[in-house]
């Protein structure tokens, strides 16, 4: 499924209880949508990055079993943003369902 | 296609600083991803590439990485703005900087005015006869402000050179061009009234006030940033409307043309550096 223009709030929302890293991070967006969601995980780095410049969220070093990882973690004003989200989202699939229930 | 490949198609034109953050942030992926393909029990050899195709399209990847992370043109311009005084201008280097830049910018004019005069449409102004006064006016006037650029380009870099508490004092040169500037633009308005000539002076006067003289106000500080930029876009709308009239393509043109030349770059490097290391030219 397409998932154009909606991957940022994605990513924040597999961010919202814990911090993550890159690659879990898209496994828990496949795994939630139960494989739905298919993205390219390239573009991934990308949307991470742009949410790091807008400062929805912060990034730090951490090891993992021996190795370093990028770990990323929401910000107050990247929760804000998901909340903002979350509503538009709401409200948009109540209008199309209403929509779609018509025909 | 192998993971180097990928990476090096990703990574097209970016910095080298960017390339190592891809390199790193997509190598920790690479390695997670392969583990758990192998975990599945696939070959190697089929992990590694399964594990490719789940990265997708390395140009499309390399695009969305431009947008966020420093291009190599993008760094060289920030370390261009880092040297102090980075070409040593002397007087020749100045001159010949100025003209250029004037040349270039003169040359598009003329060719713009030349294909919409062929053209048939609107002009702001009756274009002189270079026989005439008015027309050896024009030209000496173009001289002069070729002259006066590669002046203050060299007074600049000298300025830069001294200690911060002597560049306050050399500062009123500053001062001076726009006011010179509208002296010489009120002179030509009594002699051929609102045409090429005054035009051209009012308008280099409101120029040099928000590119040269603007720059020693105290508006010109980090924090007051985005009000200098409303400030400066502001002024060069004024401008653009004092040398072309109310004569939308060219104003088009010419505030497009100064969009593209001067803020598109600063304007991407604002969205992809915190505020706290922006260089004083992202300020402005």
């Amino acid at each position: 499924m397409n998932l154009k223009g909606t991957l940022p709030t994605l990513i924040l929302q597999a961010l919202e209880h814990e911090p993550d890293h890159g690659y879990r991070i898209a496994q828990r967006i496949k795994e939630r949508s139960k494989g739905v969601l298919d993205f390219k995980e390239g573009t991934l780095y990308p949307a991470l990055h742009k949410l790091e410049n807008d400062g929805m969220v912060e990034s730090y070093e951490a090891v993992e079993n021996g190795r370093p990882r990028r770990y990323y973690r929401i910000t107050k004003k990247g929760c804000g943003m998901l909340a903002k989200d979350r509503e538009e989202w709401r409200d948009l699939s109540r209008a199309v369902t209403l929509i779609l229930r018509e025909t | 296609m192998t993971l180097e490949s990928w990476l090096e198609r990703a990574t097209r034109l970016l910095a080298p600083a960017s390339v190592e953050k891809v390199r790193a942030e997509i190598g920790e992926h690479y390695q997670s991803a392969l583990e758990a393909e192998l975990a599945r029990g696939k070959s190697r050899e089929d992990a590694e590439r399964a594990t490719v195709e789940s990265l997708g399209n390395p140009a499309a990847a390399g695009r969305g990485y431009r947008k966020v992370l420093l291009t190599a043109q993008e760094a060289r311009l920030l370390e261009f703005w880092k040297t102090p005084n980075p070409i040593r201008i002397t007087w020749p280097t100045a001159g010949l900087l100025a003209g250029a830049i004037a040349a270039g910018f003169l040359g598009v004019a003329i060719v713009v005015v030349a294909l919409a005069g062929a053209a048939g449409l609107p002009m702001p102004w009756k274009i002189p006869s270079f026989r005439s006064v008015e027309g050896l006016a024009f030209l000496a006037s173009v001289v002069a402000v070729w002259c006066i650029g590669a002046a203050v380009f060299a007074l600049q870099g000298w300025r830069r050179s001294k200690p911060v508490s002597e560049q306050a004092a050399i500062g009123w040169v500053f001062h001076a061009l726009p006011v010179f500037g509208a002296a010489v633009a009120m002179a030509s308005y009594v002699h051929f009234g609102f045409e090429i000539v005054t035009r051209f002076w009012a308008s280099s006067a409101l120029v040099a006030l928000v590119t040269v003289t603007a720059s020693t106000w105290p508006i010109n500080t980090p924090k007051r940033s985005r009000a200098f930029r409303l400030f400066k876009w502001a002024t060069l709308v004024a401008a653009s409307l004092l040398l072309w009239g109310l004569v939308p393509w060219l104003l088009v043109t010419q505030l497009w043309g100064t969009y593209m030349n001067h803020e598109r770059e600063r304007q991407m490097l604002r969205k992809k550096l915190p505020f706290s290391e922006w260089p004083p030219q992202l300020c402005r």
